[in-house]
């Protein structure tokens, strides 16, 4: 008897437990990433997995999964289907965020449903801070570009990697791994057409790229005519001093002249393309005297500062690339109301309280005591049916899908798309969705803590789900770009503290409401139809913080509702003006090939620039320009981005006005305010080096003393100190600027 | 003696077999009696069947009676529960209760306005001179915590809890200056900081009150005697006059704001500028979107519901408040606790009590 049981444990073990012996490989794994496998925690990469079968063909799936065991084959897989002929190799590309290789993964090879080989994923990890990718010969060029971070940026490093020009990509989103890309010497003109429109395509997006031509070198300059347009031909000297004088107060400059691409030119000039951004440095960045002059470095720091890049560089927010307040809010199908977990709970209960004892003791007094083994389970049968029956029609009726998608205008013909989207099919187990319209879709299922890339893609936009467990929704997220989306006009123009002008929807959307974002603040301008006009006058709003809801509050479905939209909205807010609009139009990024309810929820935006006044003048209005910590000393904390905690110290913000691209005639900031008037306020000034300490209760105005104050990098700075113990609580100071627009 | 005379053998023998037969005849007398027993019981076992089985036979006969009674106790049930909620929803309506009798006493020179309760009702502030605010659990769970005021040469004089947040707010007046902060409350992770929100000269600022959302605070405004009520944002640097007044209080929903001019309490609804008259009184406070109490010259306490016109005004019973007057009461922000500020005279205090419904 006993031996009889040692068997068939031992026959359950060896079926069971044992892991099936994988199929002899002969297949080649290689796995590589673009551009020298450098990415951005806060972008999208591509892994490329190259296959290359030696003897025989293999014909099954590439599954990129976290588990590597053959178990569970079909469970939190990202598949791809591929035929490789023997001899021949194959490339297989899987696009995701870069934060998703944070964790561990393993290149699965299956066939017939058998494992036949597994391969962890080894690939560098994400880098979380700013990229410069560097195409020179020369190997230490832009070296300088390690740029001093300020206290906002302190701790986060500056990667610089010298990358080849066959390592460069040919699609522009994979440039998103990095913030600026400096190309100089005869090298760029290797690249091939397809990698310059990506770069264009790139900066349009809002992209840094510099490019450095030194006399003759025309190939840098000619890629790139249509957006930095630079006389070629024009080479000559330019005279050190004067050249550089503006953007450094060394006293030590390096005397004598330096070789220029374009003698009329300065310098330094800078560009603003779309987004993003081109500076062009008019000499050879590995030319002496400066290549190995010792500010050279600082040298940098101002320039990028002076012309707008260092502002773009290091207010570069952060955008989760999981797409999460897209991905909740799509959750929330309109018309699926699932069930409350407190019904489970009372069913459940139900059951086992209620029904299972009634039929117990019913069956006891006809004495049938015995029939309970039949009848309890039989009525738990029907229980469970009729839940079912009743139950999903209340869930919901038909398959469904809610798609929510964030369009962002740069010019009339080109705009971004982001999409997240929650698929609900009601009686089948199996879908596609096709993401045709868009460059990469990645399908997802919430896993344990987080969603998890899982299902089948083909192509990088056909997603494939199988087996999806009853009513269990699945989701998909995407960007892309859209053409001819058409743009908001947008007139507007700050006068005193009001903003004028008029809003135009040139775009292909009507919107539902439309807002005039203005740095904190967001004004509606109500529903606005194609080629409808809207005139704006609004007093602004002089914020000190956004206005966060109402703290600890349960909130209503309702409300829950509401908060997950104005987080869509907020997700891409920026200290920039902005025109968004908000509407239900059908917009099919990721379409369900089953007939099915499609609802969508899309914010359509477009930053914008404001205008000059009659006079000529260009107010930035408070909120809407960057400010940071430049140094703190004693018991300094912070509980909000906008209030600051000062105990028997001090902190010194930076004041960057240089981010406008204005030439600057008027700084203010409002320390008569209240709230500033209990701390000793002192302003630096750069041509004494010292600080001046400021009446208690006036507001600070500088526009004669402007050169005087504001230091290289065009900020200006600004001390507050709180002398005793108890805790005060300091806003941050925000200001304004006036200026002009200044020709590049 | 011979043998045989002491002994006579036949005789012995004789007498052997026949007191032998005797007990034998006892044994069998005794026997009987066993079967008599078993007889007996049998016939009261038999007994008790016939019984039972009439019980059984009557059971069936009174069946109905049975099912009745059950009937009765399930009524009787029922009855109690609806009496039960009905004198329970009676109770929740109509009367208000001090629970918390004497939670405080305060010196008599603190003012009514130096004491407020926490949204949830749960613990009470007050100001303790010079700089100090004071929180009190009104369970008793924590110990009372003291709150360090900025240092100034100011006396603090009213304070306001927040809705929502974690703060307060404080009127400081210093000299010709008036002053108000707003005061995070410390906890675990977070050290107490103060933020000045407003300061002006030549004027008084007194009984600040947070809007439902803590987005904005009312406070009444005196200069050269004449008695406003100016609104301040706590999220931007703008301040507007709402209207000619003291003692604001916003309702829950905001879309009401109470306050007193010339003692009567008025009700102004926010959107539209509309002013209603609700009666003698001062220090309005809300206990539902649209019901307020307030205090009457009298010192009682005066209940109004605004949503009906004309509006609907009573005097609500304080039980064991023991006929003290009224000087304010004050809705926690969630409605459901009242603290109650009355005067004692013997020693002369400023008592803090709770109620409830």
């Amino acid at each position: 008897m006993r031996g009889k049981w040692m068997l068939f444990f031992a026959v359950f073990w060896l079926l069971f437990s044992v892991k099936p012996v994988e199929a002899e490989s002969n297949i080649e794994i290689n796995v590589n990433a673009p551009l020298g496998g450098l990415s951005k925690y806060n972008a999208w990469t591509r892994v490329e997995v190259n296959l290359a079968p030696q003897e025989t063909p293999f014909h099954g799936f590439v599954d990129l999964t976290k588990d590597k065991s053959a178990k569970r084959l079909h469970e939190s897989a990202w598949r791809q289907q591929v035929n490789i002929e023997a001899g021949k190799d194959a490339t297989i590309t899987f696009d995701m965020p870069s934060q998703v290789l944070l964790d561990d993964w393993y290149v699965r090879l299956t066939e017939n449903g058998q494992v036949v080989q597994v391969e962890k994923l080894r690939l560098p990890y994400p880098k979380d801070g700013r990229t410069i990718g560097v195409v020179h010969q020369g190997g230490s060029a832009f070296h300088f570009l390690a740029l001093q971070p300020s206290q906002v940026t302190k701790g986060i490093p500056y990667t610089i990697q010298n990358l080849a020009v066959d390592k460069l990509p040919d699609s522009a989103w994979l440039y998103q791994n990095l913030d600026v890309l400096a190309m100089g010497s005869e090298l760029v003109g290797s690249l091939r057409a397809e990698q310059v429109n990506a770069i264009r395509d790139w900066v349009q997006t809002g992209g840094l790229l510099i490019l450095s031509a030194g006399p003759g070198q025309d190939e840098v300059v000619e890629p790139f005519q249509a957006d930095m347009p630079v006389e070629t031909g024009r080479s000559g000297q330019a005279n050190l001093k004067q050249a550089i004088e503006r953007y450094t107060d060394e006293k030590a400059i390096p005397e004598g002249s330096l070789a220029v691409f374009n003698r009329d030119l300065p310098l330094f000039s800078a560009k603003a393309v779309g987004k993003g951004r081109i500076l062009f440095v008019n000499y050879d960045v590995t030319a002496e005297p400066l290549a190995s002059w010792q500010h050279n470095s600082q040298l940098w720091q101002n320039v990028m500062m002076q012309h707008g890049a260092l502002s773009q560089l290091e207010n570069s927010p952060f955008r989760d690339q999981m797409l999460h307040p897209f991905l909740e809010l799509s959750k929330q199908i309109p018309g699926v109301q699932t069930p409350a977990p407190v019904w489970m709970v009372v069913l459940w209960c139900g059951y086992i309280v209620v029904i299972a004892p009634v039929v117990y003791l019913l069956l006891k007094r006809k004495g049938r005591r015995q029939w309970a083994w039949g009848v309890i389970p039989v009525t738990a049968v029907f229980m469970t049916v009729g839940i079912y029956l009743f139950g999903k029609p209340l869930v919901v009726k038909s398959s469904a899908s809610y798609e929510i998608s964030e369009v962002q205008i740069v010019d009339e013909q080109l705009a971004q798309t982001r999409t997240a989207a929650t698929f609900l099919a009601v009686d089948q187990n199996q879908y596609d969705i096709d993401g045709q319209s868009l460059m990469v879709a990645l399908p997802l299922s919430m896993g344990k803590n987080d969603y998890v890339p899982e299902g089948i893609t083909a192509g990088n936009q056909l997603i494939s789900f199988r087996n999806v467990p009853y009513l269990t929704p699945k989701q998909a997220i995407g960007f892309g770009t859209l053409r001819d989306a058409g743009s908001f006009t947008a007139h507007l123009t700050v006068n005193a503290d009001h903003l004028q002008g008029s809003v135009t929807n040139h775009t292909r959307f009507s919107m539902e409401s439309a807002f005039v974002e203005i740095g904190l603040q967001r004004i509606p301008i109500g529903a606005l139809a194609i080629g409808e006009e809207k005139q704006v006058d609004i007093r602004l709003d002089p914020l000190l913080m956004p206005r966060t809801g109402e703290g600890n509050k349960i909130l209503s479905p309702e409300e829950r509702l509401e908060q997950l939209k104005e987080n869509v909205i907020s997700f891409s807010r920026e200290n920039k003006l902005r025109v968004i609009g908000v509407n239900t139009e059908p917009l099919p990024l990721l379409s369900m090939q089953e007939p099915h309810l499609a609802h969508y929820w899309n914010v359509v935006h477009q930053t914008v620039r404001l205008e000059a006044d009659e006079k000529g003048m260009v107010t930035y209005p408070y909120g809407l320009l960057g400010i940071s910590v430049s140094d703190t000393s004693g018991d300094v904390d912070s509980n909000s981005p906008y209030l600051w905690e000062l105990g028997k110290g001090s902190i010194t913000f930076e004041l960057d006005a240089a981010g406008t691209g204005l030439k600057v005639e008027r700084l203010t900031v409002p320390l008569d305010l209240s709230s500033f008037r209990p701390f000793h306020i002192e302003v630096f000034s750069q041509r004494t080096g010292k600080w001046i300490a400021l009446k208690r209760g006036e507001r600070l105005v500088v526009d004669k003393q402007l050169q005087e104050m504001m230091t290289p990098r065009g900020t200006l700075l600004l001390r507050f100190t709180h002398h005793a113990s108890p805790r005060l609580t300091l806003p941050t100071p925000f200001f304004q600027v006036e200026g002009r627009e200044q020709a590049w | 003696m011979k043998e045989e005379d002491r002994i006579p053998r036949d005789r012995t023998d004789e007498q052997t077999v026949t007191s032998l037969l005797s007990h034998l005849q006892e044994m069998r007398q005794a026997v009987p009696v066993n079967y008599q027993l078993k007889t007996e019981l049998k016939k009261q076992l038999l007994q008790r069947m016939k019984e039972l089985e009439l019980q059984k036979t009557d059971s069936v006969v009174v069946k109905m009676p049975h099912s009745r009674k059950k009937l009765l106790r399930v009524c009787a049930a029922v009855m109690i529960a609806a009496i039960t909620v009905g004198v329970y929803s009676w109770w929740e309506k109509d009367v208000l209760a001090v629970d918390k009798q004497g939670l405080l006493t305060l010196p008599a020179h603190t003012t009514e306005e130096q004491v407020d309760i926490d949204p949830t009702g749960k613990e009470v502030a007050y100001l303790v001179s010079p700089s100090v605010i004071r929180t009190v659990s009104v369970d008793e769970k924590k110990h009372p915590e003291n709150i360090s005021l900025p240092a100034t040469d100011g006396e603090y004089r009213a304070l306001s809890w927040a809705n929502h947040n974690e703060q307060v707010a404080v009127v400081e007046q210093s000299g010709k200056q008036a002053r108000i902060w707003i005061v995070d409350i410390p906890d675990q992770n977070n050290v107490s900081s103060s933020r000045l929100l407003k300061e002006e000269e030549n004027v008084t600022y007194h009984s600040p009150a947070w809007s439902p959302g803590d987005e904005t605070i009312a406070y009444t405004r005196i200069k050269d005697g004449v008695e406003e009520i100016w609104v301040s944002s706590t999220v931007s640097f703008q301040e507007w006059k709402l209207a000619e007044g003291s003692q604001p209080e916003w309702s829950p929903d905001g879309r009401f704001l109470a306050y007193t001019k010339a003692g009567k309490v008025q009700v102004m609804e926010v959107r539209t500028g509309n002013i209603s008259v609700l009666g003698d009184g001062k220090w309005p406070s809300w206990s539902q979107n649209a019901a307020l109490t307030y205090t009457s010259p009298e010192g009682g306490l005066v209940e109004a519901q605004v949503d009906e016109k004309p509006f609907a005004s009573k005097e609500l019973e304080l039980l064991n408040l023991f006929g003290e007057q009224v000087v304010r009461g004050s809705w926690s922000s969630e409605g459901n606790q009242l603290l109650v500020v009355h005067r004692d005279e013997q020693p002369k205090s400023l008592v803090i009590s709770l109620a409830s419904r």
